[in-house]
């Protein structure tokens, strides 16, 4: 084992990357990406796309589509948080004089984009998208009605496109951020509820978002129509006949089978590749920089390759007082321990570990990757997550 | 003819008497009023000199009279005395001529000798005046001087009373300010001491605090120049992990590229194979 590495930069980074490379299919029923996962299913493969208000880029899964993904947005960071998430374009500007000619989108959608806008100034963006749209382009919005009725917003999109088709959303299904949010909360929440919800670990957190999505999920497929919240609304509008509210470009093929298969020229990369597996004992890739995943006390890969010779990647462990207290860091293969050693030095470490050769050829070339860690520690993030080690750079070499 | 002579010789009388009361009067005349001791001295001088000329002029007139003839035949009797007196006379008269002319001789040229010596006297005494004018315009000129010396002298002596008393005060303010120099030195030196020993205090003071900031500067410089060497290693090292990321993306852009071209490739071929199974079925039909 080779190990080349010193002391690290301590941080605590929660900057979620939302790449579409790093996308992991189980999060189609996250809640926190039901809107983005509607648009995906709204959009044809291969359109261009506009994502007004872009903010990271939310809609950065679209790229799983081939589309061609156009972002603006005011914040000079939000551009750069987008581009870097693989938006193909984005620009500074404001939603009243959009910097494109005229009928340059087959899609314009914005998430939360029009929430804050007066009606009249609704009605001058409104009046934008219609002309960077091209002929039987097709809008998308999800809106937050804080000033006016669903009526009247409906009303006002009459005005512009000839056909307006809208539903409630979110007036059962919410994320557990949403619950805790007071803002968000209304007198109506019994306490002994979002006391349960305040308890529950990070773990626990997303199973609850994930059933909460896929609750949506099935609603949507079935078409069950939502009371309205007087909060949320998801709106489609076109100057052509608007198909299916939910699925009208449906095709999850991409979320499953990404073209990225992590092949190199040395091997097996699997930190983007669409065919390996991280569980649940990983978090999303966060960009430290590089991205790079952070995990808890335990997590694993599971990949397919004909024969490993050798496994490298890149670690830095996320914990404090490292030089008093030593992270032991545990590395097995299929269920063989193939190195042990302690992390007491900050700094990106990069191992390089020799397979044996009974483990070289896995049972039908499926492997799985394990890595322990001794400690963790509550990362100082919103959700105070249990964290111990980030990795990246996996290289598989046969 | 002899009326005529008493006449004459009247006349000479009378005016050697008028001569004899001019010099008399001018020699009891008063001192000069203006000039001083030596002016009267003179003045007496003059007016004898005068008076003697005038007295000399005087007796001129009898030589001048008498001094190319013999005094005339008189008679103051009368009758026939007068007669025989007068013939004896002009007989010795003839008789006498031969002695008589001597004496005539002797009377021109002690005649000629007074009138010259009268004249160079004059002359004399005219230069002697003239000279006396010379010497008591000198004299007063000389008056004038001393007096203006005087005066100069009184002012020069002023002023060396001024000067001296003002000297005298420079001299006590000298004194006063060298009193006043001495007691500022004394001060200078007592504060300049005060002040060495001061500034040497302040020195060990500051020498220590330099070389305890100096330390502590080193120490800092140290910690910073690993801080540093750290934080470019950390750099360096995220600068690695990136861009071994961004070659592995690379690497996987490309093979992901290769395989794309493969497929539009293996597409391509399909596709052409059907369309010649295609044009092969059209032929067959016809």
């Amino acid at each position: 084992m080779e190990v080349n590495g010193n002391s690290a930069r301590r941080q605590n980074v929660w900057d979620e990357v939302l790449d579409a490379r790093y996308f992991k299919a189980l999060d189609r029923f996250d809640i926190r990406f039901a809107r983005t996962i509607w648009v995906f299913d709204n959009v044809r493969a291969g359109s261009a796309v506009l994502h007004l208000g872009c903010g990271p880029g939310m809609l950065a899964l679209l790229k799983r589509k081939r589309v061609t993904l156009t972002g603006v947005d005011a914040s000079p960071d939000s551009v750069l948080a987008a581009r870097r998430n693989g938006y193909d374009a984005v620009f500074q500007a404001d939603l009243f004089s959009l910097p494109f000619t005229d009928a340059t989108f087959d899609h314009v959608v914005s998430l939360d984009a029009l929430n804050e806008l007066m009606a009249a100034d609704q009605e001058r963006a409104l009046a934008e998208m219609k002309r960077v749209l091209r002929p039987g382009g097709v809008t998308l919005h999800a809106m937050e009605s804080r000033h006016e009725s669903d009526t009247q917003q409906i009303s006002r999109f009459l005005e512009f496109f000839q056909h307006v088709a809208y539903e409630p959303r979110y007036a059962l299904c919410s994320s557990v951020e949403d619950f805790l949010d007071p803002a968000e909360r209304d007198g109506s929440s019994e306490a002994d509820f979002l006391e349960y919800v305040r308890g529950l670990s990070q773990k626990e957190r997303r199973a609850f978002d994930i059933a909460m999505g896929y609750v949506f999920s099935r609603v949507s497929d079935l078409g069950v129509t939502e009371p309205s919240s007087g909060k949320s609304i998801l709106l489609k509008a076109s100057d052509a006949p608007i198909g299916s509210f939910y699925h009208e470009h449906r095709d999850r093929r991409a979320l499953f089978a990404s073209d990225w298969t992590g092949t190199t020229r040395d091997g097996l990369c699997l930190d983007r590749s669409g065919e390996v597996v991280f569980d649940d004992g990983w978090y999303e890739p966060t960009m430290l920089p590089p991205v790079a995943r952070s995990m808890g006390k335990q997590a694993r890969i599971r990949f397919h390759s004909s024969a490993v010779d050798s496994i490298s990647l890149d670690l830095i462990a996320r914990l404090s007082d490292l030089e008093a207290m030593p992270v032991g860091i545990e590395v097995g293969l299929n269920g063989e321990r193939l190195a042990a050693f302690s992390v007491y030095k900050y700094g990106w470490l990069e191992l390089t570990i020799p397979v044996a050769e009974k483990l070289r050829a896995g049972s039908n070339g499926e492997f799985e990757l394990e890595i322990k860690a001794d400690r963790t520690e509550k990362a100082a993030t919103a959700d105070a997550r249990e964290i111990s080690i980030a990795v990246c750079n996996i290289q598989i070499r046969s | 003819m002899v009326d005529e002579e008493v006449e004459m010789v009247l006349r000479e009388i009378r005016e050697r008497v008028i001569s004899q009361a001019r010099a008399e009067q001018i020699a009891s005349a008063p001192a000069d009023v203006t000039g001083n001791g030596d002016g009267a001295i003179t003045g007496a001088d003059e007016t004898s000199a005068a008076a003697e000329l005038a007295r000399i002029g005087g007796y001129l007139t009898t030589t001048a009279r008498t001094w190319d003839r013999l005094p005339p035949v008189i008679s103051n009797r009368s009758g026939a005395m007068s007669r025989l007196e007068l013939w004896f006379k002009s007989r010795a008269k003839s008789l006498a001529r031969w002695f008589t002319w001597e004496q005539i001789n002797f009377n021109a040229a002690v005649h000629h000798a007074i009138r010259d010596t009268l004249e160079a006297l004059t002359r004399q005494q005219a230069a002697v005046v003239s000279l006396r004018r010379d010497v008591e315009t000198r004299q007063t000129e000389i008056e004038n001087v001393v007096a203006r010396l005087v005066t100069l002298n009184a002012r020069v002596d002023a002023l060396a009373v001024e000067v001296r008393t003002e000297s005298e005060a420079r001299r006590a303010d000298h004194q006063s300010q060298r009193g006043e120099l001495y007691t500022m030195r004394a001060e200078i030196s007592g504060e300049s001491e005060a002040r060495r020993i001061q500034i040497e205090d302040s020195e060990k003071r500051l020498a220590t605090l330099v070389e305890i900031q100096g330390r502590k500067q080193t120490a800092d410089l140290s910690k910073l120049t690993n801080e540093s060497r750290e934080r470019d290693e950390e750099i360096e090292n995220e600068q690695r992990v990136s861009f071994k990321q961004l070659s592995l993306e690379n690497s996987e852009a490309v093979s992901f590229q290769i395989t794309s071209q493969h497929k539009i490739e293996s597409a391509l071929s399909e596709l052409e194979r059907r369309i010649k199974q295609l044009e092969e079925s059209l032929k067959h039909r016809k």
